[in-house]
């Protein structure tokens, strides 16, 4: 069961925390992916440590990969003896390295004062568990001999079979416990990048060899049709064939560095200039909505009455939209009597607009989620999600010359007289004494 | 001693010499822990002490005031030589070989109530200095009615019970702050003159600043015959324009600028005309009587000039201006001096004479003159001050503890013009504390 | 014709008083979280004197700025492309903490923890960073007004320059001077920090020409702290991110100085737009050290002519940008009236913080017990002021003594103009040939003296807001507006700064 959960639980487990956590820190809280030098408190014997340390772990990174990405080759390779010897003896060098890098990096921190003020806790466990991997793996170059070569057998086809979703456990359930020790801290060391300043590997800043000298950056839209990156102040050719060098000598750093890309991949494309135009001016267009709305806000808030429709031009049939004092939709319609009827059109149920047309039930659709009401109560019809009625409004008709002839409550309760005749000129208008008192 | 508010923990007013601005302190936050208003400590001693006067006193008593010959006053033409009544050199009279000696009532079962209350004098006797009176009467009046006021015994009194009121109150009647007052004080000053002065007053007659003016923006003072500036129209203050401009007198013996001051005590100690005075040496300061001279000491002349950080030591004392600086004052002196002693720079050194030491730092620099050592004004001792070997262990101390106070006996002739005792303005004070020290190195500071 | 608006300065150092108003009105400002505590964005050093960080101006030592390679082409001193990687573990010529000061406070508590004796408690001094008691050895204005001369002053490396005889009259007390030189970054036109930094965190925004570091970009390299020669990068400890002076540019974007600026003593600061020529720049960059102030200065157009603000408003610069181009007092200062220089042009940065050297130690000399203030033969006497012409070449003009000459003729020759003016004891006929000398006509001087003497602050500073669409961030979040962006915490970050796990 341990042997399960060590040798396919967790590695899965490290990968979707690295990958996952990785890039949620990056998007989350991007301010904190940073090397976390600490060189300007303490310089001399950081450089007994970093250098030493960095280019060990760089050549042992290689010498792990390699064997596991390119099999065949790494194979091919080792079949010469002395080729074999060679690499042997320099990943033992690298891990010598590394482990002095180590050491004097984990002495530096428990011990320099200065240092000390910027050492969190992970700092050391991740110090101490780099230590643990390295002595491990120099014990496994020491005591089981040869491992350039007895691990394309064993481990790289079991970390293949990971990759694959399809964990082979046989292919280590026989190996030695430190190779399996190896393994496992390895994992718990993947799992903890997300967690630690070792995300800073996926920053190493390869695109430095190839960029222009000098970066510009205008937030001008006038400018927009400009490339972004501008200036070159020295030759461009020049700057090409050394991109091209940087390149081929970086070909080795890219293995580590494609990850970055990875992570770029993930973020998304940036936005192109036309794009950003568009943004802008949807942005734009947003905030012309804004204001418009203010508009009627201000109107609402300023009059007692607010003009809805002339009477003649409402139908029975067909609603017409407007808003109410509440900066809700409503609907006005003439009904047979040839008096307006005002209904609110906010849905009850989640707040969808109401549909204007009547159907033949005399009933109005709100077409989120089917919920009919009928048209005069303004009650759903059972079966409706909706289960409140959509309330009626109170409104008041005015001749031409703003006389008030008729107003009705929400409730029905009418005040004035009024005669047929006068009916065809007058306005409909919604009433604020109405909303207050409803 | 009495823990006082700092100058961000009450209200307060505060102005300089020859800066035409008058500004405000606010209570930014109420002083820490028991600390209060200088006003507030000693309006409730007077409280403690009307109290206790209840007890003692059964009603108002008599007291003897003597005040010095002063300035603005016909005391100061009454002595044009010096005598001593005390040497039977001339008669006793007060007021002109004598101070004046003037009989008082105090009662101080009424301290309190006095202390809280704008009396009546302020209102029947008037306003004034430089022997220039402005009448305020009217304006104390209605002042009653628009302010807060304290009633006993029948009266009613403009109140100073809190600060705010105090400030109020003296903006509302000085002349820097009210522009009626600055007009009625030409008014005043032109009846001494003979010439119209208050055209330089008519413009700003109507202005008054209070302290919410003050609080919202900077007010320049008004342009008044108590200082010698115009700064009407926003012209930059500068001393004397108006004696130049206005043919007002310099208030001086002879309404002139003196180069040469003819007095026998200025005679007598070289000093009426302004030449140049070497430094007094080690023998007339007689400050390193008691103190071990040699021992790998050196003598120095002492020096206490202002700071480039600090007024005295308000200011400097900041984490910000200590880091601008050394985080300690040191000592300054000269690098070949130092170098006698083998002090380096930033080196622990120990200055002494007979008045005190002083554990702090050495600067060493060549813009000091050999022979010659200055610690800048830095009175406190709270941070980095370390313990003297030659104090018993104890703490070293501050730049004067090298220094002694010696009053220069030229502010003290009195009676004679321009040298009359006139309060901030002239009288006994200390002369530049020029003194002799010994400097040795110390290995390694004691904390 | 590429035209590029750029804020730029002019700090007339005769006026500087060495206050210190503006360090603290930056360090207030900006400054004052942990890990930026040993920051000064804005400092003023006392000249000669190592500076802070101590002799950050020795590049054999820091290796900031460009210089040319043997093919005569523009290379970063610090580092070449590849190099860039390898010194990311360790970059050896990174000033540590050492070089500048470690930061301290006192044991305030001890002063009320004491317990009850009869003699006084103290604060002692602690590190900020340890917080474990320390001897105070050095500070950001460590050598001010001459301290420790023996260790700072004369280990100027502007002494160089000089004879061992200069050097020693430079240091006797009767001929002893010294000059204030307040320093924030220059935001420099061809900035070596911009080019070093390898995440590409560094930039130059394209309307105004402030250089800024993008914090959510910084990768803590410090590889532009290394690059900068005038050392006005710092490393933030704590956050592991580079910072640096940023012109107060939410203050700019609304048409205000920049706090130290607003806070001058002295009114020694100018701020003004220059308008430049960005094509011209790759050769003036490469101008041999004599002529690199002249060739600097041929940079800059004139916002007057009129093919110049025709391009400039086809670069996209606004109206009001190229209105206050054309009002520029640091056009005048630079320019017109060629009384500002660059600080060590030879870093080959262009600078756009331009100083008017001071001329006052040179007004009287003492020879033969006589103070002479008569200065008739002044202009022959240049070569022997107190504050030497070499020493003063080294510092503003690439070691050219013309071009320092000059502008202290010039400077002269306005106070022979102004006193003849208001004390009328200088022969007319005098004036006019000492106006002659120093090309300056009569109302060149009155301009120059309005503009040092007399300028309010509308005039001082003359800096449009800047336009609404253009002061959005520059981020890699898409542009961030500010209805959008409300309560976020500036300066191009979404979080507060915190250092990383």
């Amino acid at each position: 069961m341990l042997n399960v959960f060590l040798f396919a639980g967790l590695p899965y487990i490290a990968l979707v925390t690295l990958v996952g956590g990785t890039i949620y820190r990056y998007r989350s809280n991007r301010f904190s992916y940073s090397a976390l030098s600490s060189q300007f408190l303490e310089k001399k014997t950081l450089l007994w440590g970093s250098v030493p340390w960095h280019l060990g772990v760089f050549i042992l990174l290689i010498g792990h990969l390699i064997p596991i990405f390119l099999p065949g080759l790494w194979r091919s390779l080792m079949v010469n003896q002395a080729f074999l010897l060679l690499v042997e003896s320099a990943g033992i060098a690298a891990a010598i390295l590394c482990l002095f890098g180590l050491s004097v990096a984990l002495v530096r921190r428990l011990t320099v004062a200065k240092v000390q003020a910027v050492t969190s806790p992970m700092d050391l466990v991740v110090l101490g568990l780099l230590l643990f991997q390295v002595l491990l793996g120099l014990g496994v170059a020491m005591a089981h001999r040869w491992g350039a070569v007895w691990s394309t057998q064993t481990t790289t086809p079991y970390l293949w079979s990971l990759l694959l979703l399809q964990p082979n456990l046989d292919l280590v359930a026989n190996l030695p416990p430190m190779v399996r020790l190896h393994l496992v801290s390895a994992f718990v060391l993947v799992l903890l990048v997300p967690f630690s300043r070792l995300v800073h590997m996926f920053s190493v800043p390869l695109a430095y060899l190839w960029r222009a000298p000098q970066i510009v950056i205008w937030n001008n839209p006038r400018r927009f049709r400009e490339v972004p990156v501008v200036r070159q102040f020295v030759e461009s050719r020049r700057y090409f064939l050394r991109g091209a060098f940087g390149l081929t000598a970086g070909g080795t750093l890219l293995t580590a560095g494609v990850m970055d890309k990875a992570v770029s991949f993930f973020r998304g494309p940036a936005m192109s200039p036309e794009e950003q135009a568009a943004l802008l001016r949807k942005r734009l267009q947003r905030l012309e909505m804004t204001a418009e709305e203010r508009e009627l806000e201000l109107e609402r808030l300023r009059n007692n009455y607010i003009f809805v429709a002339n009477l003649k031009e409402l139908q029975p049939q067909a609603g017409k939209y407007f808003i109410d004092y509440q900066m809700r939709p409503a609907l006005a319609f003439r009904t047979e009597d040839g008096l307006p009827l005002l209904i609110s059109a906010k849905c009850t149920h989640l707040g969808c607009t109401v549909a204007s047309a009547v159907d033949a039930n005399k009933q109005l659709l709100c077409p989120c989620h089917m919920s009919y009401f009928d048209l005069h109560s303004g009650a759903p019809s059972p079966g409706s999600p909706a289960l409140a009625p959509l309330p009626r409004l109170g409104w008041a008709l005015m001749d031409a010359q703003g006389k008030l002839l008729l107003k009705e409550g929400p409730h029905g309760r009418r005040e004035g007289e009024f005669n047929v005749a006068q009916l065809e000129e007058c306005g409909v208008f919604i009433c604020k004494e109405y909303e207050e008192n409803a | 001693m009495l823990p006082a508010a700092t100058y961000y923990e009450k209200d307060d007013l505060n102005s300089t010499d020859l800066h035409t601005f008058i500004h405000p302190l606010q209570a930014a936050v109420p002083p820490c822990w028991e600390a209060k208003s200088d006003w507030q400590i000693f309006r409730d001693l007077a409280q403690v002490t009307s109290k206790l006067a209840e007890q003692y006193f059964t009603g108002p008593v008599k007291d003897i005031l003597v005040t010095p010959l002063m300035h603005d006053t016909p005391a100061e033409i009454a002595q044009p030589h010096i005598r001593d009544w005390g040497k039977g050199e001339c008669e006793p009279i007060p007021g002109k070989t004598m101070p004046n000696i003037t009989v008082v009532e105090r009662d101080f079962r009424k301290v309190y109530q006095k202390f809280i209350s704008l009396g009546p004098n302020f209102r029947n006797k008037g306003l004034g200095i430089h022997g220039t009176t402005y009448q305020v009467d009217d304006l104390y009046d209605a002042y009653r009615k628009t302010h807060p006021v304290e009633f006993w015994e029948g009266g009613i009194y403009p109140s100073l019970r809190e600060d705010r009121d105090v400030c109020e109150a003296i903006l509302h009647f000085a002349a820097e702050t009210n522009g009626e007052c600055a007009w009625r004080a030409y008014q005043a000053e032109s009846h001494k003159t003979g010439i119209d002065h208050t055209h330089l007053a008519a413009d700003t007659r109507a202005v008054r600043i209070s302290f919410k003016d003050i609080v919202t923006e900077p007010r320049r003072s008004l342009t008044t015959p108590f200082w010698t500036g115009v700064t009407n129209n926003g012209r930059t203050y500068s001393a004397y324009c108006q004696n130049v401009e206005e043919l007002i007198p310099w208030r001086t013996q002879t309404g002139r600028q003196h180069l040469y001051l003819d007095h026998e005590a200025y005679r007598a100690f070289g000093e009426h005309l302004p030449t140049y005075k070497p430094r007094p040496d080690l023998r007339t300061t007689r400050d390193l009587d008691y103190t071990a001279t040699d021992g790998g000491g050196l003598v120095l002349n002492y020096l206490t000039p202002h700071g480039k950080w600090h007024i005295h030591s308000t200011f400097g004392d900041t984490l910000r201006m200590e880091t601008l600086s050394r985080g300690i004052e040191p000592a300054w002196m000269n690098d070949r001096d130092a170098g006698l002693l083998g002090i380096q720079d930033n080196d622990w050194v120990e200055l002494l004479n007979d008045h005190g030491t002083v554990v702090t730092r050495a600067c060493v620099s060549a813009r000091i003159p050999r022979g010659i050592c200055f610690i800048y004004h830095a009175t406190e001792r709270t941070v980095g001050t370390p313990k003297s070997r030659l104090r018993g262990g104890r703490r070293a101390g501050g730049h004067n503890s090298l220094t002694r106070a010696r009053l220069k006996p030229l502010f003290m002739i009195g009676g004679y013009a321009q040298f009359t005792y006139a309060f901030n303005y002239w009288g006994p004070q200390g002369v530049n504390r020029d003194t002799f020290v010994v400097v040795r190195k110390i290995e390694k500071p004691e904390w | 014709m590429d035209v590029r608006a750029h804020v730029s300065m002019v700090f007339h150092l005769d006026k500087c008083i060495g206050c210190h108003t503006c360090s603290v009105a930056c360090k207030n400002v900006w400054t004052d979280s942990p890990g930026a505590e040993y920051m000064w964005w804005n400092n003023v050093e006392t000249k000669p004197g190592t500076g802070y960080p101590t002799r950050w101006e020795d590049q054999m030592n820091y290796k900031g700025g460009w210089e040319l390679n043997k093919n005569r082409e523009l290379v970063l001193r610090s580092q070449s492309k590849g190099g860039a990687l390898a010194k990311l573990f360790y970059n050896p010529r990174q000033p540590g903490l050492d070089d500048y000061y470690e930061p301290w406070t006192y044991r305030y508590q001890d002063l009320f923890d004491a317990p009850s004796g009869d003699d006084q408690p103290t604060a002692v001094p602690i590190s900020q960073i340890t917080g474990e008691p320390m001897d105070i050895e050095a500070g950001p204005n460590w050598d001010d007004d001459l301290s420790g001369s023996p260790i700072y002053a004369e280990n100027d490396p502007n002494l160089d320059r000089l004879t061992e005889d200069e050097r020693q009259m430079l240091f006797d007390v009767e001929s002893i001077a010294m000059m204030y030189l307040p320093r924030i970054c220059n935001h420099c036109a061809n900035p070596s920090c911009v080019a070093s930094c390898p995440s590409g965190a560094l930039y130059k925004r394209g309307e105004d020409g402030i250089v800024l570091v993008n914090q959510e970009k910084c990768r803590g390299w410090r590889a532009c702290v290394v690059a900068c020669p005038y050392k006005k990068m710092y490393y933030n400890w704590q956050t592991g991110k580079s910072e640096k002076c940023i012109l107060c540019y939410p203050r700019v974007e609304t048409g205000q100085p920049p706090a130290c600026f607003h806070s001058c003593v002295g009114r020694i600061r100018y701020m003004g737009v220059l308008l430049y020529d960005a094509e011209r720049m790759v050769d003036a960059m490469k101008a041999p050290e004599a002529s690199l102030v002249e060739a600097q200065r041929n940079v800059l157009l004139d916002p007057h002519d009129r093919e110049v603000a025709a391009a400039a408003e086809a670069n996209g610069i606004s109206p009001k940008f190229i209105a206050a181009a054309q009002q520029s007092p640091v056009y005048k200062y630079v320019k017109e009236w060629q009384l500002a220089l660059p600080l060590h042009p030879e870093f080959r940065t262009l600078p756009m913080l331009y100083y008017v050297p001071p001329l006052l130690p040179v007004m009287g000399r003492a020879g033969d017990g006589i103070y002479e203030h008569e200065a008739e033969e002044f202009f022959t006497h240049l070569d022997k002021s107190r504050l030497p012409m070499k020493f003063l070449a080294s510092l503003f003009s690439a070691g050219n003594l013309d071009v320092v000459k000059a502008v202290m003729k010039k400077q002269m020759a306005v106070r022979y103009y102004k006193r003849a003016q208001d004390v009328d004891d200088v022969d007319a006929a005098k004036v006019q040939r000492v106006l002659r000398e120093a090309h300056l006509t009569p109302e060149q001087a009155e301009a120059i003296y309005a503009l040092t003497a007399l300028a309010p602050m509308t005039e001082r500073y003359v800096m449009p807001p800047i336009q609404r669409e253009e002061a959005l961030d520059g981020f890699d979040m898409p542009s961030c507006s500010p209805e959008m962006c409300k309560g976020k915490c500036g300066l191009g970050m979404t979080q507060a700064p915190q250092r990383g796990a």
